[in-house]
């Protein structure tokens, strides 16, 4: 029997550039940086293949490769603002250089799409190695109280399925989506099965027409009306006398208006934590897989999933321990995180960086269970492999 | 039963060519000083999008951070306004018309949003030549911070605490015009009539409109020493040449002297006609234009009015070859791209 019929061959950065394709998105402003380089250029291939109008000639997009990171993501900004689709691509140091621009989309709400291929850090670190480090950092990416959502895909087709539904989740929640992937997927060729055409239409959120705004007869661009803190929002060129606001970095209440008030500085700081929570429950959940025997659970994500794949067949062949295994798909958690724990007596989080950046993060989410995280970190540059994830774990394991 | 107040009868309300009333075109109140040379800019923009007919829903207005960077807020109320982070508005603005291409944008910068903290963005913006009306309110100086020197101020201009700037300036339009931009012009913000021709100018061209505005701070940089202060730049601004706009909705009055003027006619068909001062300016040639204004800083001279024109270089947006409409509301039909799409990559990959 041959298992690879029918598969296909791709790397992650292509897969995440037919998601975008398929996504719909309008507006890619990029600047080269390794190893998320060739996401864009694989995108640009699809569009010019697949999005110039066979009538007219035109292309239904546009792609601006900027000046830099700081262009790159402010075009992306400008872009989402009017209601395209946008999006920009890059790594390690361009996230850095970005910081600034998304806490002004995390505060005044809009939507973009950012595709980070996580190399080797910190600063210049090693370009062409890869790694999981840069969670901490894009989880709370820029200054002041800002929340970053992430998804996190563990393979070519999540990087393809994920960087469809950034666009939607963008869009709905009205903030930057970050997806990160890394070089050991998004460089290298994985085999996959070939990827099913979207069913789900295009998602655009919660935007206000015209007619809406007639009907309704009354807008505020960042009132909390249904609940979920989620605002309404209008774009730019809606022909109605309502339509317009003014949209800014600084202080404002409900109204879009500049503020210092400490009233409106709290209620809207307030409702964007609520968005954030609603978001838990919206994003890619994670993925169990329970044995019931199982006393150590064990928490991945991204491209450490098959190396840990290989670690439970280990610990359960060779040292009869099986293990219950939740990987993680986006950030912030739900509550199936804090449940897998608690089931659990040892959990250890899976991760390629030095800090343990993600259990950091679970220990932020997660309140009473600290004691029972344990961790396993694997920073050279390399890929994760099983072996040595297996001798890591049963060396606590015995010392416990 | 109900009443009904009778309504005093006003006169006809003068109207733009779309029939909109002159006060749909300004915004919010000032919080800027009063006598700060930024409100007179806004008040120009506020007449010359009206008197252009331009409609409010198909305009944005987007800005950087600074005493400049607050003026969007006080025109055209009924406009989308961004107000974003400091020296970055080129690239909101780059990927606002590109997300809408259909929208006429106006970017409202400072000398320290563009000279300093945001040049790369300024650079590239002008490289693109991006459609975009990009002022620059330039006084020399960083209101909001209290009164430091920005790029632009002169050496030898004294700060008012009576430091003495030992930099060179940074001459932006010397800058823009190197760089790209198709319509590069200084003007001081205390000359209403030419402000308001330039203007309306630049809401007609296609394009980047780069406008530096000499605008004094009367709280940090209008004293003796300064060379940004009202009495200063009155004293040393040098028109090239008196503008008259014709936009292209009016009829063009025949009676002129050929030796006297030289008419430029914008793209969408409005006419800008240059009447000669002391000396013959064409502002289509670009060496000329460079030359002009470097000999007139020897002279510490101001040169005001339209440098550089280009009017049919290509803009960004063209250069793409994007469609006609918004990409921004494109329905999933044409964004989309169908299964056999699809099916034709996989095969592709297998």
């Amino acid at each position: 029997m041959d298992k690879t019929t029918g598969k296909i061959l791709i790397d992650g950065n292509n897969a995440a550039a037919i998601g975008c394709l398929f996504a719909g998105v309008t507006v890619l402003s990029w600047y080269p940086i390794t190893p998320s380089s060739s996401l864009a250029e694989s995108l640009i291939g699809h569009l010019n293949q697949f999005r110039i109008d066979p009538e007219t000639g035109k292309a239904t997009f546009a792609v601006v490769q900027a000046e830099d990171e700081l262009a790159a993501v402010g075009m992306t900004v400008g872009a989402g603002w009017v209601g395209a689709r946008a999006m920009t691509t890059t790594s390690g140091p361009g996230i850095s250089l970005m910081s600034e621009f998304t806490g002004l989309a995390y505060y005044a709400e809009v939507p973009i799409v950012i595709f980070d291929i996580q190399r080797t850090g910190p600063s210049t670190g090693l370009p062409t190695r890869t790694m999981q480090g840069d969670l901490l950092s894009t989880a709370f990416l820029s200054h002041g109280d800002t929340s970053q959502i992430m998804l996190i895909p563990h393979s070519v087709e999540e990087c393809y399925s994920m960087a469809m539904d950034s666009f939607d989740l963008a869009e709905q929640f009205q903030t930057p989506i970050f997806v990160m992937s890394d070089l050991d997927i998004g460089m290298n060729n994985w085999m996959a099965d070939p990827f099913p055409y979207p069913e789900k239409p295009i998602q655009r959120g919660k935007v206000l027409t015209a007619e809406d705004l007639e009907r309704v007869k009354k807008f505020e661009r960042y009132r909390d009306v249904d609940g979920d803190g989620i605002p309404y929002r209008t774009i730019p060129g809606t022909e109605h006398p309502l339509a317009g606001y003014f949209t800014r970095g600084s202080g404002h209440n409900e109204k879009a208006g500049y503020s210092e008030r400490q009233e409106d500085y709290k209620n809207n700081m307030d409702r964007l934590r609520r968005k954030f929570e609603t978001a838990k429950d919206h994003i890619p959940k994670p993925v169990i897989d329970e044995d019931p025997d199982a006393e150590i659970g064990l928490i991945a994500f991204g491209s450490t999933h098959w190396a840990l794949l290989e670690t439970r067949d280990q610990l359960r062949n060779e040292q009869n321990i099986p293990t219950a295994y939740l990987r993680l798909r986006a950030y912030p958690f739900n509550d199936d995180l804090i449940r897998f724990i608690k089931r659990m007596k040892r959990v250890y989080v899976v991760e390629q960086n030095r800090d343990g950046q993600m259990l950091d993060l679970i220990r932020l989410s997660v309140q009473g269970e600290d004691l029972k995280l344990r961790s396993v970190r694997h920073y050279t540059g390399f890929p994760i492999d099983a072996r040595t994830i297996t001798n890591e774990i049963l060396t606590q394991e015995l010392s416990r | 039963m109900s009443t009904t107040t009778a309504q005093p009868s006003a006169g006809p309300k003068k109207t733009n060519r779309i029939g909109l009333e002159l006060p749909l075109y300004r915004g919010g109140k000032t919080t800027l000083c009063a006598g700060c040379g930024h409100n007179a800019i806004t008040e120009r923009i506020i007449e010359a999008f009206w008197e252009m007919g331009e409609d409010p829903y198909h305009v944005i207005k987007l800005s950087g951070i600074g005493c400049s960077s607050k003026a969007p807020a006080y025109f055209l109320g009924t406009s989308h306004g961004f107000n974003s982070v400091h020296g970055r508005m080129p690239s909101v603005a780059t990927g606002a018309v590109l997300g809408n291409r259909t929208l006429k944008a106006i970017g409202v910068s400072g000398d320290g949003d563009t000279a300093s903290i945001g040049m790369g963005q300024f650079v590239h913006a002008m490289r693109r030549n991006i459609p975009l009306i990009y002022i620059i309110e330039d006084n020399g100086v960083y209101g909001l911070t209290k009164g430091q020197f920005s790029a632009t101020a002169d050496t030898g201009s004294r700060q008012k605490n009576g430091a003495i700037n030992d930099l060179p300036a940074i001459d932006t339009c010397l800058m823009a015009i190197e760089l790209g931009a198709t319509f590069v012009a200084r003007s001081f913000s205390g000359d209403k009539k030419q402000l308001s021709s330039i203007l309306k100018a630049a809401v007609a061209h296609r394009g980047t409109s780069m406008l530096d505005i000499i605008s004094p701070c009367v709280t940090f940089n209008d004293h003796p020493g300064s060379t940004k202060s009202y009495e200063y730049v009155k004293g040393h601004d040098e028109p090239l040449h008196e503008i008259d706009f014709v936009p292209f909705f009016q009829s063009i009055e025949v009676n002129y002297d050929p030796g006297e003027t030289t008419d430029v006619s914008l793209h969408d068909g409005s006419l800008v006609r240059l009447r000669k001062l002391d000396h013959f300016y064409d502002p289509r040639n670009r060496n000329t234009a460079l030359h002009a204004i470097k000999e007139s800083q020897v002279r510490d001279e101001i040169l005001t009015g339209i440098l550089y024109l280009d009017p049919e270089g290509e803009d960004f947006v063209s250069r793409l070859n994007m469609t006609d409409e918004s990409l921004a509301t494109l329905p999933q039909d044409r964004v989309r791209p169908p299964q056999s799409a699809m099916d034709q990559i996989m095969e592709t990959l297998k």
